[in-house]
């Protein structure tokens, strides 16, 4: 009987288009969603950079390529604007890490992997889920429509400091772009949220039988600590955002004091812009490791399953990604080193921030420990996330000399910062992505990528990522600062002019070279040829549904888990991978 | 030609990726899920080789890039503090640099040894309490000793400096777009200065009832003079509107002006009123004993900033409008400006500009500069010059269009050049309702660093014993 009647539930739940593609309510369908959002978002992300990297790389050059896609307001004659180059600047900023690094990878991964990996039927409110990606789509649309208005959209950093971000007066894109920029922000944020809630209590509630915290992949934990990160820290965002948006509709001043327009005194004094800057970066700094963690997680799944070797130091992993969470509240001022701020909080925030190297070290030696007597299958997931490794190594450790309240006076706001992060945070974690897409996309599809153009794309990737942001190190050593409109103005930086042209050409060629990814998702999602139940042979249980997508993850019953998700290579087994739902043998032992 | 050539690159790497793709397409016609889904091991193989390729390639561009360009240009640290800072910056080079080479070689060689072999299982290795306590006790040890040397140095500059010597005390005043700054005259100290005194250039009658000229107070500072001549300011922009006001007004004493219109003016006349009262209640009657003095030899300078060499130079920062960042490369110092609230900083510079001019490796450096500067002048078809070292000033944070462009030449001279300069200054385009007199309305002199007075920012003295601590 029952089953008859689950047929007939099943046939009675017979879909519409518009909810089982819009409007749905199911986890796989909205990570789908996040993703094409996000990769929508991102190539317009990417291609901003190219075009301000034209103008950097080639100061005195005309590009008519830049007057026909922008119009002749944006670049007369191919000579790009100036505040056209303040707001591409500010929205690859906004872009990138937002709604690629932040919506696009917590809402694909999480709302993807968390029911799957947990044996959960579904996230704990799929109504919640929902709406949480249509806010995010809503911001989206805000964010990307603040690109066509005559005022151009918000321009003054994706940090957006007041005053310059209160004042049209002073910056034409603090008008209505700026309003945009706050209303899309607020509407991520709350949609962040109602993510955020949703993944903890589904990691906490709905793990299968047998499925205990020290038995989740590492990708769960990252996903939780993330969300909790990010619950905390985001409504922080929405404060300043209020007050900011009172500073600029209703003359209160919380942000501002002492400012004069051209001869006019504002009346608003008492504020402090430096107050913004706390607030921002109270998000700022934890929205870095918001990026960063499920970055780790999907790595550290990735490694250990084409190392065909277990995780090394699972707890230490949990246990540093727990310190990077915790630690990444209180090191916020370390980007204020330079505001004037009491020197005492200036040492405080060097000591904390420098803490944080220790659990990423942990990380990498782990990492690299896993490697070591591995048995490496190197698909294109595995690339990508060997990537991280290398660009996680040498992008965490210019952070160093960043974290040193001393040594970041002569670093400050120039391109070393820039490289830096675009190094640790920018490419660590676009190359987790790919490694995730390219891990789980049979998951997401029931396709294969091609992996030939996976191999390309990786390798261009990274070359080009490298080439663009090794050399800004140089640059920023030079003192060169980061923001500017052109490098020209200063004989004393003429020496790195080729290294520039050096820049943009890996620039250029990075965002071309990512059309061959674009092509093989899509081509693949529709056209690749059909993936097998389990094509990695991985251990997690996301491998343990079926191809086709039913709703509720798996048809019958919920797999039990009998076992740690890290057993490969066994000894004891001639297989060298055995799945969570394997119950242990009689003589075995729990890893 | 630059132009046509990207052109080319990239009809030619467009054409090869549609190309590609195809290719593409047909293999994947043949192939099914499990072709993509098993690496065989001769492909794996290859794959692995990649990576120590890969990593020897990236080293070697970051060697070659250390070679070439590892000399940033900014030469040997021109300040006291920074010989500490850059000392601090290489020790920790010398540390992150190694570690970073090595993990990125173990890498690379651990993918190469570990790929894939069918004869061969992974170990099970799940973890080691010795191995990871190794890893966690090193680096909490090194960041330790990097803590401390940051540490130290960050008190260095931040708390003990500004307390040796006897500063020169100079302001900075950040606007869009530029650096204007604000000499301490005799007194070497700074007047008050505030943003509600800012305006246009006027004419005004003094307190005594004397016609003078305002230049508009870029700065802001209070004296009498400049209090009146903003009342003078306002006063004229409440004619204007008052007259608008009264044209509006038709025979019958009814506005014909949209309500709109009139609502404007009315609530820029109360604004004038308010203005004007806020000046007189927070400024005039609060301000009206000798402390509004100190402004009165305060010095407005909008051109290059002379400093003295070996003698400390304390900066107050304020911004007129948004926050920028004074940066001074060649100095290692660096503090934002922003409005409402001044910030510190304090250096002292220990070569003169011509000294560092004279540097064999600067002068190498602007060798190059010369050539690549020149080439690009003349690609430009602009007249060559000739580059010459200059200690210079810019803008680091990003404040609006001209963010870009904010620079000022900071001039390091020995103190007789010093004090040349100082006599010559332009005041009176600088500070037209002063008369450059000294505290005996004698013209101001620069005499020298007043030996009498040992003064630095703190005070050694115990105020409340008045004994020397």
């Amino acid at each position: 009987m029952s089953v008859g009647h689950a047929e007939a539930h099943a046939h009675h739940h017979k879909e519409s288009f518009i909810s089982k593609y819009i409007f749905s309510m199911d986890h796989k369908m909205i990570a789908k969603q996040y993703l094409i959002t996000a990769i929508v978002m991102g190539i317009v992300g990417i291609t901003l950079s190219a075009l301000f990297r034209l103008k950097l790389g080639w100061p005195d050059t005309q590009f008519g390529i830049l007057e026909a896609l922008l119009g002749s307001d944006a670049a007369p004659e191919g000579v790009l604007d100036t505040n056209w180059y303040l707001w591409l600047v500010t929205m690859h900023g906004t872009i990138m890490v937002f709604f690629v690094l932040t919506g696009g990878l917590s809402g694909t991964f999480s709302n993807l992997l968390i029911p799957l990996q947990i044996g959960a039927r579904d996230m704990a409110s799929g109504l919640l889920n929902m709406i949480s990606y249509w806010m995010f789509f809503l911001s989206c649309v805000l964010m990307l429509s603040s690109l066509f208005i005559q005022t151009g959209p918000a321009s003054a950093g994706w940090t957006i400091y007041p005053p310059l971000s209160v004042l049209e007066s002073l910056q034409p894109g603090s008008g209505l772009g700026m309003t945009l920029w706050l209303l899309s922000m607020t509407i991520f944020v709350a949609s962040s949220l109602l993510g955020s809630i949703n993944y903890i209590v589904t990691i906490l509630n709905l793990r299968t039988k047998g499925m205990s915290m020290t038995r989740l992949p590492l990708t769960i934990w990252t996903f939780l600590v993330t969300a909790v990160v990010g619950l905390l820290s985001f409504p922080v965002l929405v404060s300043a955002v209020v007050l900011l948006l009172m500073d600029r509709g209703l003359d209160t001043s919380f942000y501002l004091s002492e400012i004069t327009v051209g001869a006019d005194a504002l009346a608003q004094t008492g504020g402090s812009p430096v107050l913004f800057e706390h607030l921002f970066w109270f998000l700022g700094h934890p929205e870095v490791y918001i990026v960063l963690l499920p970055s780790l997680g999907i790595a550290s799944e990735v490694i250990s399953t084409s190392s065909r070797k277990p995780i090394f130091g699972y707890r230490a992993m949990i246990g540093s990604i727990f310190s990077i969470g915790f630690l990444s509240f209180i090191v916020w001022a370390h980007h204020m080193f330079v505001t004037g701020m009491s020197p005492f909080l200036g040492s405080l925030f060097t000591f904390t921030t420098l803490l944080i190297a220790i659990p990423s070290a942990v990380k990498v030696f782990n990492y690299l420990t896993t490697l070591w007597k591995g048995n490496i299958i190197y698909t294109p997931a595995m690339m990508f996330s060997m990537g991280l490794i290398s660009t996680f190594i040498t992008g965490g450790i210019t952070g160093i000399l960043l974290a040193d309240s001393s040594l970041d006076i002569s670093k400050h706001d120039t391109y070393f910062v820039v490289g830096h992060f675009h190094v640790v945070m920018g490419m660590s974690a676009i190359l987790a992505m790919f490694a995730g897409i390219y891990h789980w996309f049979p998951k997401m599809y029931g396709r294969m990528m091609n992996r030939k153009l996976g191999y390309i794309h990786f390798w261009i990737t990274i070359i080009c990522g490298y080439g663009v942001f090794m050399p800004m190190h140089f640059t920023g050593e030079g003192g060169l600062p980061r923001r500017y409109y052109e490098n020209t103005n200063f004989p004393m930086f003429d020496h790195f002019m080729d290294l520039n042209v050096l820049i943009s050409i890996f620039a250029i060629v990075g965002v071309l070279a990512q059309i061959i990814f674009f092509w093989n998702f899509f081509y693949s999602a529709y056209r690749g040829p059909k993936a097998s139940q389990n094509p990695w042979k991985a251990n997690s249980l996301e491998w343990t549904t079926p191809v086709e997508h039913v709703h509720g993850n798996w048809p019958g019953a919920l797999p039990e888990v009998h076992r740690w998700p890290y057993d490969y290579s066994k000894p004891g087994w001639d297989v060298d991978f055995v799945p969570q739902n394997i119950p242990l043998r009689p003589d075995e032992e729990e890893h | 030609m630059t132009g046509f050539l990207i052109l080319i690159a990239l009809v030619i790497g467009v054409g090869a990726i549609i190309q590609l793709v195809r290719l593409n397409e047909v293999a994947s016609e043949l192939s099914t899920g499990r072709e993509q889904e098993e690496i065989g091991e001769s492909e794996n193989n290859i794959l692995a080789l990649t990576w120590p390729i890969f990593m020897v390639a990236f080293l070697g561009f970051m060697f070659w890039m250390m070679a070439k360009y590892g000399y940033g240009g900014l030469g040997p640290s021109a300040s006291a503090h920074g010989v500490e800072l850059d000392w601090v910056l290489q020790m920790n080079y010398w540390i992150i640099i190694p570690v970073a080479v090595i993990c990125n070689v173990l890498l690379a060689y651990f993918a190469y040894k570990y790929r894939y072999s069918k004869d061969r299982k992974a170990a099970y290795f799940l973890h080691s309490s010795k191995l990871e306590m190794l890893w966690t006790a090193v680096p909490a040890v090194v960041l330790a000793v990097i803590i401390f040397m940051g540490l130290k140095t960050w008190r260095d500059i931040m708390i003990d400096s500004p307390n040796e010597g006897q500063p020169t005390i100079v302001e900075v005043y950040a606007k869009q777009f530029g650096w204007n700054f604000r000499l301490s005259g005799e007194n070497n100290k700074l007047g008050q200065a505030d943003y509600k005194l800012i305006g246009p250039a006027t004419d005004f009658v003094d307190i005594n009832g004397a016609k003078k000229h305002s230049n508009g107070n870029p700065l802001g500072i209070v004296t009498m003079d400049f209090i009146y001549a903003k009342y003078a300011d306002i006063d004229n922009s409440l004619e204007t509107v008052n007259k608008q006001l009264e044209e509006a007004k038709g025979a019958t004493g009814e506005y014909w002006e949209s309500e709109e219109i009139i609502d404007k003016l009315l609530t820029k006349k109360s604004n004038l009123e308010l203005q004007k009262s806020r000046i007189k209640a927070g400024l005039e009657l609060s301000l009206l004993d000798s402390t509004s003095n100190l402004g009165s030899d305060d010095i407005f300078l909008d051109e290059d900033l002379y400093l003295v060499v070996n003698r400390p130079v304390s900066f107050q920062f304020r911004s007129r409008d948004v926050i920028h960042s004074a940066w001074f490369p060649h100095f290692r110092a660096q503090m934002n400006c922003t409005p409402g609230t001044p910030t510190y900083f304090t250096f002292t510079p220990i070569y003169t500009t011509a000294e560092m001019r004279t540097k064999p490796e600067v002068q190498a450096h602007y060798k190059e500069i010369n050539t690549i500067h020149n080439e690009r002048l003349k690609s430009l078809g602009e007249e060559e010059e000739v580059v010459e070292m200059n200690f210079i000033l810019l803008c680091n944070k990003i404040c609006g269009a001209g963010h870009y462009n904010m620079q000022k030449n900071i001039v390091v001279v020995t103190e007789e050049e010093y004090e040349k300069w100082y006599e010559c200054i332009d005041f009176k385009e600088a500070n037209p309702t002063q008369p450059r007199l000294d505290v005996n309305g004698n013209p101001a002199v620069y005499e020298g660093w007043r030996s009498d007075s040992d003064e630095s920012l703190v005070n050694h003295t115990n105020m409340a014993t008045g004994k020397e601590s």
